[in-house]
């Protein structure tokens, strides 16, 4: 028995060494395919720990957060909790946050917005004592001489092009104001880097430039020390004790949880996406292998007759699997570091687009990160080199190996009915209820596991299906030699055949069920937004996004826009946030009198007729299936609102479907909401027109008179609405076009394989009359055969998939029901288009194959 | 198909023929005459070069000096359409290892040549039919190469040579994988199947016995090829 270090060093090292190029692109595929998966999980990672980091680098991490839903903390409430507080020693600190850009934006399609946060300077001067900083760096004092100073990071200052001293005009809640850049803030205060997208000002001067009269919220910091976690309770206790409703006493870990379960549907996804990339390079990693013993078959071949034993050699292939893994790892884990600075960014803007603002927390590495690559690169090289290596197993020595005996193909893929039985299982796992992980967060492990059995299964299913294509190919083409003997390579499949269908399949699979999904989400958004969006303009703050909940415009401005000339009549729209129970939901006011009319919703279920409602109900409300799913809502049931003066009854009278959040939202009428939480500043209006007026020139003269609003006329906005959610897909398309280019790359090398193991074969053909233009024309059928049973299998498991993914996976994770609609056109190019490829590229590579081929002694 | 040249020239003729690998010198002045319907063996021990020389006959591979003239025609100046040409259905060989595709039945492997020359279906059937006939596999016509003994995939690869009726058979070792009665009988249908199809046959060979069946013995040691007595 060789020892293993022995083998290594004769043979696979002067193996790698001297095929350095499918060495080095072995590696590369695995550590790419590692490095995807890492960079995402730290992409999510670093947007989850943003969330917060706002004033966390500033003030240091606060113990307690008192907020008020609806219009935030009147300031005058101050001095009731500093008295709660006393005499113990907390540091109080009133926050004010806005999102704030340029009002004149150097690209007006992709605004560069900045969190702007009022903090009392002067306490934040005083020290502290949770961050070091010095006051130079700061340069408060500068900054209090002036109402208009303001203090921005450098990354943003170099992307406004603005330097100190310079004024800009920024736009806050629809009103344009006028700033002076004072200073710069620094990258950190001690340990804890301060986010790129950060501003600084005084509360006092924003609130009386602003003219508010409530704080976003109250943090309390307490001071380290012995003793702290009892002065941390004794202090929330007497904030409990003595809100009276007046404000809701939170923790910061609170906030981030919640914050992280909000995306943690979206996120899942992303990492399961990432996932099956790496299953998909595994395929590729699977091909190569096989390549590689195909290529070393005579060496097999040879060790076997000196008396090495199939599974001395089964030993040795798969230990070299694990040095190729070793290595991948480690340049997965720098790939993954390096892709990270990347994908960090994509994720949090789409983070900020659909859910919550975020600051990018910076990249790092930590060691579960590393071992978590590692193990990847180990794994997924030892599962990509199983099968492989027992072909290698399988060789005959080289004795029965000259004589032409066929190495029988993977024992796995002759048990079709293994593939079957995975099958069924999927579909019963199916049934399977979601996992909720937190309070009306789930995850569909159902779909998830329907899914994998299937794709594994059906590729087991479909290894077989060369088979019958190659009869009919057969039966259609008796009288083509070249057709002939494709149909029958085809009719009679090597595992070198089943492997280049197995990556086919799941390429093919994984691209048509991603079309598929997009596309039924591409249909619903847009019968969405035509049934949501019928006004002619709409209004909200300049660099409004969905995902801002605190970007409003004054209802002053609304009010005066609503007898603006040629404007008939503005609808309004407000949420505000509340806890139900452990769930986050919103509640949000829209005139319900011009609902069925000039506005609608698209209903699920409902609406119920008024007299229906029942009497102990307050109101009645309009449920989206989110807050449905997530509180298990029915048509006619009362549900408790928590509102600053107690809870209120709501009849829920409809369900409706809404895609422009994954949270819960109830919609109640807008005085209802108004009365409740005291609100006046609105997120959207929606601006409806005299008729006969003309929508440019009444959103031309709006634009002038209020600079600091978006004004969008309806076709805008149903494009800027569909390009975010073009956005949410950007990886999916990408993934497909890599999965795609994996499949056809497999291709190539199975059919090099092919080649290289019929050199017998091939000098038979030429020596019975078969010319190159013959043989190379009997490959690219063999190729296309391949390509063709993998693509209507592929078809097929994608449709499976898809269906999967709409009805099951996206409705447990973002409770949204998706009208199917498949994209029949798109899969009919895709499906053209790999034939014709794998046609071209099957008869290149026979043709370039047989140029530097040499015969072989018959 | 035809047989031989019209004028009754030699069907092969071989002239100062040399081929070398690198430094070593396989093939050197070959002379060989061999007419229409003529069975001449060459033998001589392994490494000879006699595998070589009938490559270069075969149009696989280029002689580096001489000439060799197959029905009229300088080989050494044919492209490789040409060549293939030939191959298809005026020179085939036999192989010691049989060399079946594997993924062909039976009667599809010895059609195959016939798919080639694009020949109707109706006459590939007809032909194949026959020669399965004439080589006692007739029943075995539905079975796989692996299904078959040594003896059954010879006397195909010998019906797939023939089906073409071709000027010259190449016979490279042919009973040299078979027992001493398989290869009796193959060696039996190979003398009265080309004199049948009036086919001319080069058998490679070191037995002896086979060497019988041939007119012409020929020997070959190092690269040079010389007469050996002629047997009536």
């Amino acid at each position: 028995m060789i020892p293993l270090h022995q083998f290594w060093r004769r043979f696979s090292w002067r193996h790698a060494r001297k095929e350095w190029l499918q060495t080095s692109l072995l590696l590369v595929i695995l550590a790419l395919g590692v490095g995807t998966f890492l960079s995402i999980r730290i992409a999510n990672r670093s947007a989850v720990e943003g969330f917060g980091l706002f004033t966390r680098s500033l003030s240091g991490p606060s113990d307690w957060i008192l907020s008020q839903p609806g219009n935030g903390i009147p300031v005058d409430r101050l001095p009731e909790i500093r008295l709660a507080l006393d005499p113990l020693p907390a540091r109080i600190y009133p926050v004010l946050e806005r999102l704030v850009l340029p009002a004149h934006p150097g690209n007006p399609d992709k605004p560069s917005r900045v969190r702007l946060i009022g903090l009392d300077l002067v306490q934040l001067l005083a020290g502290s004592g949770t961050a070091s900083g010095s006051a130079d760096e700061l340069d408060i004092w500068q900054v209090l001489q002036e109402p208009r100073h303001i203090l921005l990071s450098k990354a943003t200052q170099t992307e406004w092009e603005v330097a100190v001293g310079n004024t800009i005009d920024l736009v806050v809640d629809g009103r344009v104001f006028p700033f002076v850049v004072k200073g710069t803030l620094p990258e950190s205060r001690g340990d804890t880097p301060l986010p790129e997208n950060l501003a600084l000002a005084d509360i006092g001067t924003l609130l009386n430039r602003f003219q508010l009269d409530s704080l976003d919220r109250v943090e309390i910091v307490l001071p380290e020390g012995p003793g702290r976690k009892t002065l941390v309770a004794e202090a929330g206790r007497r904030l409990q004790d003595s809100s009276h409703d007046r404000w809701t006493v939170g923790s910061p870990g609170q906030d981030k949880i919640d914050a992280t379960s909000m995306t943690a549907a979206f996120r899942l996804n992303l990492t399961v996406l990432s996932l099956i990339a790496l299953l998909v390079g595994i395929y590729l990693i699977a091909q190569t292998l096989d390549a590689t013993v195909s290529r070393r078959r005579k060496e097999i071949a040879t060790l076997r007759s000196l008396g090495i034993s199939p599974r001395e050699i089964y030993r040795f292939w798969m230990s070299e699997a694990l040095l190729y893994g070793i290595a991948a790892g480690l340049l997965g884990l720098a790939a993954g570091y390096g892709m990270a600075w990347f994908t960090v960014d994509a994720v949090t803007t789409t983070i900020r687009a659909l859910y919550r603002d975020t600051a990018v927390e910076a990249v790092r590495l930590t060691l579960a990160d590393g071992a978590l690559a590692m193990a990847l690169g180990v794994g997924g090289s030892l599962v990509a080199a199983w099968l492989p290596a027992r072909d290698a197993a399988s060789t005959p020595p080289a004795q029965l190996l000259r004589m032409g005996k066929r190495i029988p193909p993977f024992a796995l893929f002759q048990h079709p009915w293994i593939g079957v039985l995975m099958v069924v299982a999927g579909a019963l796992a199916l049934q399977l209820p979601s996992w909720e992980t937190s309070p009306g967060h789930s995850v569909p492990v159902g779909g998830y596991t329907a899914s994998l059995l299937w794709l594994v299964g059906g590729t087991l299913v479909a290894a077989n299906s060369m088979k019958p294509l190659g009869r009919i190919l057969r039966k259609v083409f008796p009288s083509r030699a070249s057709l002939r003997l494709a149909a029958s390579r085809l009719a009679a499949p090597t595992s070198r055949h089943q492997l280049a269908l197995a990556g086919f399949l799941v390429s093919i699979g994984m691209a048509a069920a991603m079309s598929f999904m997009v596309s039924s989400f591409e249909t619903t958004i847009t019968r969405w937004l035509d049934q949501r969006l019928r006004a002619e303009l709409f209004a909200s703050s300049l660099g409004f996004q969905g995902s801002d909940h605190d970007q409003r415009v004054q209802g002053e401005i609304l009010d005066r826009i609503e007898h603006w000339p040629g404007v008939r009549l503005v609808d309004r729209f407000r949420s505000v946030e509340v806890d139900i129970g452990s769930v986050q939901a919103s509640i949000g006011g829209l005139r319900f009198d011009l609902i069925g009319k000039d506005q609608d919703l698209l209903w699920i279920k409902g609406p119920l007729p008024m007299d229906e409602m029942p009497p102990e109900a307050e109101t009645f409300g309009y449920a989206n299936e989110n807050l449905q799913t997530r509180l298990n809502l029915e048509l006619g049931d009362i549900f408790d609102v928590p509102t600053p003066s107690g809870p209120r009854p709501v009849w829920i009278a409809g369900l409706h479907a809404d895609y422009a959040r994954d949270n819960g939202l109830l919609l109640v009428d807008l005085p209802v909401l108004k009365d409740w939480f005291g609100v006046n500043d609105y997120e959207t209006s929606a601006i409806f027109l005299e008729k006969g007026a003309d929508p440019a020139a009444v959103q031309a003269s709006l634009k002038e008179e209020f600079p600091g609003l978006a004004i969008r006329q309806n076709g805008q906005l149903m494009k800027t609405a569909l390009s975010i959610f073009n956005q949410t897909f950007a990886v999916t398309y990408a993934l497909q076009v890599i999965g795609l280019t994996v499949a056809l790359g497999g291709l190539v090398l199975s059919l090099v394989s092919l080649l290289r193991e019929s050199g017998r074969e091939l000098a038979l053909q030429r020596t019975l009359g078969m010319g190159r233009l013959e043989i190379a024309l009997s490959t690219a059928i063999e190729g296309t055969g391949i390509a063709l049973a993998g693509l209507l299998t592929g078809l097929l498991l994608g449709l499976s998939l898809g269906l999967v993914l709409i009805r099951v996976i996206n409705y447990q994770s973002f409770g949204w029901t998706l009208q199917t609609a498949y994209p029949w056109a798109e899969v009919c190019f895709l499906g053209g288009s790999v034939l014709l490829l794998a046609f071209l590229i099957s008869f290149f590579t026979g043709w370039l194959y047989l140029r530097k081929w040499s015969p072989e002694a018959l | 198909m035809q047989n031989g040249p019209d004028d009754g020239g030699p069907l092969l003729e071989l002239e100062g023929v040399g081929k070398s690998y690198g430094p070593q010198q396989i093939l050197k002045g070959i002379q060989l005459r061999v007419m229409s319907g003529e069975r001449v063996a060459i033998m001589g021990p392994s490494g000879s070069g006699k595998s070589t020389l009938l490559s270069c006959i075969a149009g696989l591979e280029t002689p580096d000096q001489g000439r060799i003239s197959f029905m009229g025609q300088d080989l050494t100046r044919l492209g490789e359409a040409r060549l293939t040409e030939l191959r298809r259905g005026t020179i085939s060989s036999v192989f010691q290892f049989f060399h079946l595709l594997p993924t062909l039945r039976a009667w599809e492997n010895v059609e195959f040549p016939l798919l080639l020359a694009r020949m109707s279906q109706a006459e590939r059937r007809e032909r194949v039919d026959h020669l399965l006939e004439e080589v006692g596999l007739a029943r075995r016509a539905q079975a796989w190469p692996s299904e078959m003994s040594g003896g059954e995939m010879q006397r195909l690869a010998l019906a797939r040579a023939l089906i073409t009726n071709p000027a010259l058979v190449l016979a490279d070792e042919p009973t040299g994988s078979l027992d001493s009665r398989n290869g009796e009988r193959v060696l039996d249908m190979l003398s009265q199947l080309t004199r049948q199809h009036r086919s001319a046959l080069l058998l490679v060979t070191h037995d002896s016995q086979a060497a019988g069946i041939c007119s012409r013995i020929l020997h070959m040691t190092d690269g040079i090829l010389s007469e050996q007595q002629a047997v009536e």
